[in-house]
Parts: C-alpha cells; structure tokens; sequence
C-alpha cells in the first residue's frame, strides 16, 4: 500500500523532471553556446569549458544592437498599448451590448487569427506603402496589431460575459456615466485577464519576424528578430551560433523579467462575493 | 421625495410581452409591494422604474416629472440588487462611497455620510473589509447602506432578502420597515413572498402574467379579493376553493349547495346570481370552525398537522376535494375520525366563473 503510493509519487516526480528537462533544455543550450566561440562550437558537451564573455561584447559592437532592442521595445509596447485599448473597448460592446451580428463579428475576428502570416504579408504589404508607413515604426505596429487583437479581443470578451451584470447596473444606478463604469468597475475587475494578455500581446510583438523583416529596410527601423537573423560571422561560410545564442539570450531575458513580475499580480477569484456566495 | 406612476406601460422581449398595459400610482412616502408568482414580471416592472430597462409603450413619471427617456442616474433613485451586486474589488467605505463620489460631492461631506450610514447599519467595524469577508447579512446591509447614502428620491428592492435564510430574513424585514418608518421615502418592494407583502406594504400590488390583478392596502386585498387568483396568493394559508351551485338569493345573500348535501346563505353586495350557476365558494383556513350543531361540511381527517400554538387539519369532503382547517392546539379530531366543520358565512367568498369575485358587504 505505502510502497504503491511511494512508486507513484516517484513516477509522478521523473515525469515532472522529464516536462522540466524538455522545456529548459533549449533555453540552457542556448545559453552554454552563447559562451563558445570558433571551433570549441563544435565540441559537444553539457557544459562550458570556460565562460567566454566575448561574443556579447560582440553582439553590441558588431552593430547598433542597443538601438535595436530600443526598436522592439517600442514597438511591442505600442503594440500592446492599442491591444488592450481596443480590446476592452471591443469586449465591452461584445460583451456587454446585445446586436444583431454579434456572433457574426466574433467568428470573424476569430477566423483573421486562422490565415497563416505570409498569406496576409503581400495586401498588409500594399497597404502599409500606401499609408506611407514602409520602412517606420508605426507601420510595424499596425501590422502587428494584426496577430494580437483577435486573441486579446477574444479572452477579453470571453472575461467580460462572466461579470455579473448587475455590477454594471449598480454602477449606473448609483450614477456613473459609462466611462466610469469602464474605469472604475470593470477595468479593476478586468485586471486578471488583462496582465496574462498583455504579456502575451507583448510575446507576440516582441518576437514576430515575418512582418519585421518584410516591412523595414534600414537598420534604424530593425527589430531584434530581424537583427539576429542579420548576424554575421568571421567568414561568409561561418554561420556564427555563439553570436546567435548570446543575442538570443539578451532578448529573452526581459520576457522572463516581465512574467517573473507579474505572476504574483495575476490574482483569480477577484470577483468572489461580488454576489451570493 | 417623490411619488411615482406608471401611465400605459408596456414591455416586450424580441416581440415577447412582458408587461402589458399597467396603470398605477404610488404615493410619496409610501410602501409599495410587487408581489407576484416567479416570472410574471416584477423585476422587469421595478427595472423599468429604475431605468435598467427601456419601455416598449406608456411613461414613468417620478415626482411628477416624465423621466421616461432619462438614463437610471437622472432619475433620483437607488437600488437594491436580489444578488447585493457589490462592487467585489472595493471595501465597505469605497462601496458605500461610490454613489456620492460620482456625484462629485466634497471629501469631508462624504466621510461624514458614510460614516454615519455605517453608524445607523451597524456596520462600523467592517468598513476596510471586502465583500468577500461578509457574511450574507453584512452584505446585504451594505447594499442598503449603498443605497440610502445618496439619500435618492425613490428605493427599490429587487428580492433583498430571498438569499437569507430563515431567522435572518425576520430580522432583516423589520430593519428594513424601520428604515421606511425613519426615511419616510418611496420605496418599492418586489417579492414573490406573499408574508414580506403583508408585513411591509402600504400598498400591494398582485402581479400576474404581466397584468395588475390588484392593487390595494394589505387588509383590503386580504378582505376583498377581486378575484380568485388575488384570493389564493394572498394570506399565509392558501384559502379553501370548494365547487357549489347557486340555489338563488334570499335577503343580499347567495344561497349555495356545498359539496356534501348543506345550505349555505353567503351575504353578497352588488349584483347577485342566478340559480343553477356554478360558484367558487372560497373560506380561509383560518375561518373555518368545528361545528357545535348540524355541520356544513364534513368528511374523515386525513392528516393534522401539529404546530404547537395551533393543529391543522385535513378533511377530505364527500367531492373528493380536500379542505385545510386551522383549528386551535388540542381541538382537532384525530387522524382518521369523521371531522365537522361550520362555514362563518361573513368570512365566505363567492367567485363566478371567470374568476370574478362577488362583492361583499
Ligand atoms: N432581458 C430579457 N430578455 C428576454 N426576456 C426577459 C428578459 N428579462 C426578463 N425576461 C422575461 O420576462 C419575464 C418576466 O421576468 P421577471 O420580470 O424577471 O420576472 P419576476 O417576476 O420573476 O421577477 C420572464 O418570462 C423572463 O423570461
Ligand atoms: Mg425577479
């Protein structure tokens, strides 16, 4: 009986062990690579023979990298800025306002998430050089506002329908013109599903690359994906993985940061005793 | 503060009709109660007062002043939500507070307000707590309290109390007459317990299928029901309904046949009836007597109940129908034995066919 419940809690355990492995063994092998350089890339190894800071000096150096990283963030922050904007507007009227064609509207939004990104770049193409936004950042964030609002509308709506609704009417009974209904009833009680999405809005923007690598050209408008991607090694049949790997690592620690922070803000069951409990 | 009438209302859902037609003024300062089976439209009455709920045809007058097209907050009320509605992410203080900061009132002046809302409540020590830290009496007192800081021209409550249970619900309905005893302000009560309308009401208001059936005092709906439905939702035993025949009038009243063979004289006012027509004879159980002499009705007990103060018993008649007679602790027959019951012709009503009730004197 004990040792039964002992096997399993072992099994349980290595399965644990195994997800864990899985998904950090990438992450660790970018970062032992990012401390190799020249042919010592090549030795296999689980660990570094000796921690070699050079090619992060060198992501720097080698081009404008901070200017780069400059780009993403703005980008990703606008980007998740308008999302959520618009994304709890739209959950309000989705969510909240009974009209014809609702569900109509919904599948629609759902269904631009479903076209694979090169089938929308050569129109999005057309249409970010006809605003005359090629090659500039705000053309950037538009196109990227392409992948994050059908999801941050999606979950935002979704959220939205499970308020109660008599908490709005409470609010409009007790005097509160709608835009302080917004503010002060449903974005605190929004809050849990909007830190999980903005993140995930930020994911989005901050790695995307198709749109990037398409719609900018010079290296003031680069985003860190496309940057990356541009790096080049000693020699034209060098492909330089420690470079790669140490840019990457740069990149991903600021995600890692943000999810850190906000974990603990990502509180469930806020509306608890909102109603009969 | 304010009166309130409603002139022709109606309301339908997607071509549904909801609420047909009502008529109805409700004094300044007075109780009303929306009392009514589940579904027949009290809520959807109280929100069109508030202003939730847009009216299909007629007009909402408040203090005399057509507030039909005007949104909740330019109508001066406040509300009571069935399901209290609090806002879950503020304490007591800010939920109270709510209502006065959105009419941009000073910081002093609001303190002072809630504090002394939370004073007349008992809610002092709970003020920095949350929703969620409430039982369900506190929160129902908050959203009392939210509601009676804004000082509004006209209350309404949705079903304040129907997630209490019992003993709470006593002590909550006597809070809440006391609040209408002090304020003297229009309230308007929606229930679907006939008990809370009796205790409560100035006036009640019998809703059913969207209509008005009655409107009218407690005793006076409890006396002179207008008509059989009014008769058997109002009174906290249901009243008896026996099927008898008109034999025709003597001296104001209506001879009738009651199940079982006996004659009875029902003193009507107003228009009479013809002999041979069939009546509804209705008696509440409380009415009912045991027979000192010749019974009118009469049939073997089933089941009593006892309650302690008082028995009630179940007398199955010769129709097969089954009579309920409330009769004082210690005084009923036993189950089973042959149970003889006197009709108080006073405390008789007769209802016609349609339902219609027969004046009485
Ligand atoms: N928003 C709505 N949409 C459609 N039908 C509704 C709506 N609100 C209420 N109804 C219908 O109106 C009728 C009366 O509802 P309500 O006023 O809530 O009854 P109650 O007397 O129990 O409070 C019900 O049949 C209900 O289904
Ligand atoms: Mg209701």
């Amino acid at each position: 009986m004990n040792a039964a419940r002992l096997a399993g809690r072992l099994a349980f355990a290595l399965l644990l062990l195994a997800i864990i492995l899985f998904a950090l063994f990438p992450f660790y092998h970018a970062l032992v690579t990012s401390f190799r350089s020249g042919s010592e890339l090549f030795i296999p190894g689980l660990f570094p023979a000796a921690l070699d800071p050079r090619n992060y000096a060198l992501v720097f150096t080698q081009q404008n990298f901070g200017r780069t990283v400059l780009n993403s963030v703005l980008v990703a922050v606008a980007v998740v800025g308008f999302s959520m904007l618009l994304a709890v507007a739209a959950a309000y009227a989705l969510g909240r306002v009974r009209f014809r064609g609702r569900g109509a509207l919904m599948l629609t939004i759902l269904g631009v998430s479903m076209f694979p990104q090169v089938a929308v770049l050569s129109g999005m193409f057309e249409l970010i050089r006809a605003l005359g936004l090629y090659d500039t950042l705000p053309g950037l964030m538009l196109a990227n506002l392409v992948l994050t609002l059908p999801f941050t509308v999606w979950v935002l709506t979704t959220f939205m329908r499970e308020l109660p609704k008599e908490l709005e009417e409470a609010a409009y009974v007790d005097g509160a013109p709608p835009l302080t209904v917004v503010r002060r009833v449903f974005l605190p009680l929004l809050w849990p599903a909007m830190v999980p999405t903005a993140l995930l809005a930020f994911i989005v923007s901050w790695n995307e690359f198709l749109f990037a690598f398409t719609f900018t050209l010079s290296a003031e408008t680069r985003t860190v994906p496309v940057a990356i991607a541009l790096l080049s090694g000693g020699s034209r049949q060098e492909l330089p993985w420690g470079l790669v790997m140490a840019a990457s690592v740069i990149v991903t620690l600021p995600i890692v940061a943000l999810v850190l922070t906000f974990q603990r803000k990502i509180v469930s069951g806020l509306t608890a005793g909102a109603v009969k409990g | 503060m304010a009166g309130v009438s409603l002139r022709r209302v109606r309301k339908s859902f997607d071509g549904q009709t909801v609420i047909r037609d009502i008529d109805l003024d409700i004094a300044d300062g007075e109780f009303c109660v929306f009392v009514g089976p589940s579904g027949c439209g009290k809520s959807t009455l109280l929100r069109l007062v508030a202003g939730l709920e847009t009216v299909s045809g007629g007009a909402v007058l408040i203090g005399g002043e057509d507030v039909t097209a005007a949104p909740p907050r330019a109508r001066g009320i406040a509300m009571v939500f069935q399901s209290y509605a609090l806002y879950p992410h503020m304490t007591v203080r800010e939920n109270i507070a709510f209502g006065l900061e959105t009419r941009r009132a000073r910081k002093a002046e609001i303190a002072a307000r809630v504090e002394a809302v939370a004073k007349r409540l008992e809610l002092e020590g709970l003020l920095e707590r949350l929703p969620k830290q409430l039982s369900g009496g506190q929160r129902q007192r908050v959203a009392i309290g939210r509601a009676i800081v804004r000082e509004p021209r006209v209350f309404l409550f949705d079903e304040p109390l129907s997630n209490l249970d019992a003993s709470l619900r006593v002590q909550m309905r006597i809070e809440i007459a006391r609040l209408h005893q002090s304020l003297r302000t229009t309230m308007i009560y929606v229930t679907h317990d006939q008990v809370e309308a009796m205790t409560l009401a100035d006036k009640i208001v019998v809703l059913n299928a969207g209509r008005v059936e009655q409107a009218g005092a407690p005793t006076e709906l409890y006396r002179h029901p207008r008509n059989l439905f009014v008769a058997g939702f109002i009174g906290s035993r249901r009243m008896n309904f026996l099927p008898v025949r008109a034999e025709g009038m003597r001296d104001g009243a209506v001879e009738v046949l009651l199940p079982g063979g006996g004659r009875l004289a029902v003193p009507v006012a107003g228009e009479g009836a013809r002999a041979g027509e069939a009546l509804t004879l209705g008696i509440r159980p409380e009415h009912l007597r045991l027979a000192g002499g010749a019974p009118d009705l009469a049939g073997p007990v089933e089941v009593v109940e006892e309650l302690g103060d008082e028995q009630l018993a179940y007398l199955r008649l010769p129709d097969g129908g089954l009579v309920t007679a409330r009769l004082e602790s210690g005084t009923a027959p036993r189950e089973g034995e042959t149970g003889a019951l006197e009709l108080p012709p006073a405390e008789c009503h007769l209802f016609r066919a349609d339902g219609s009730a027969f004046g009485r004197p």
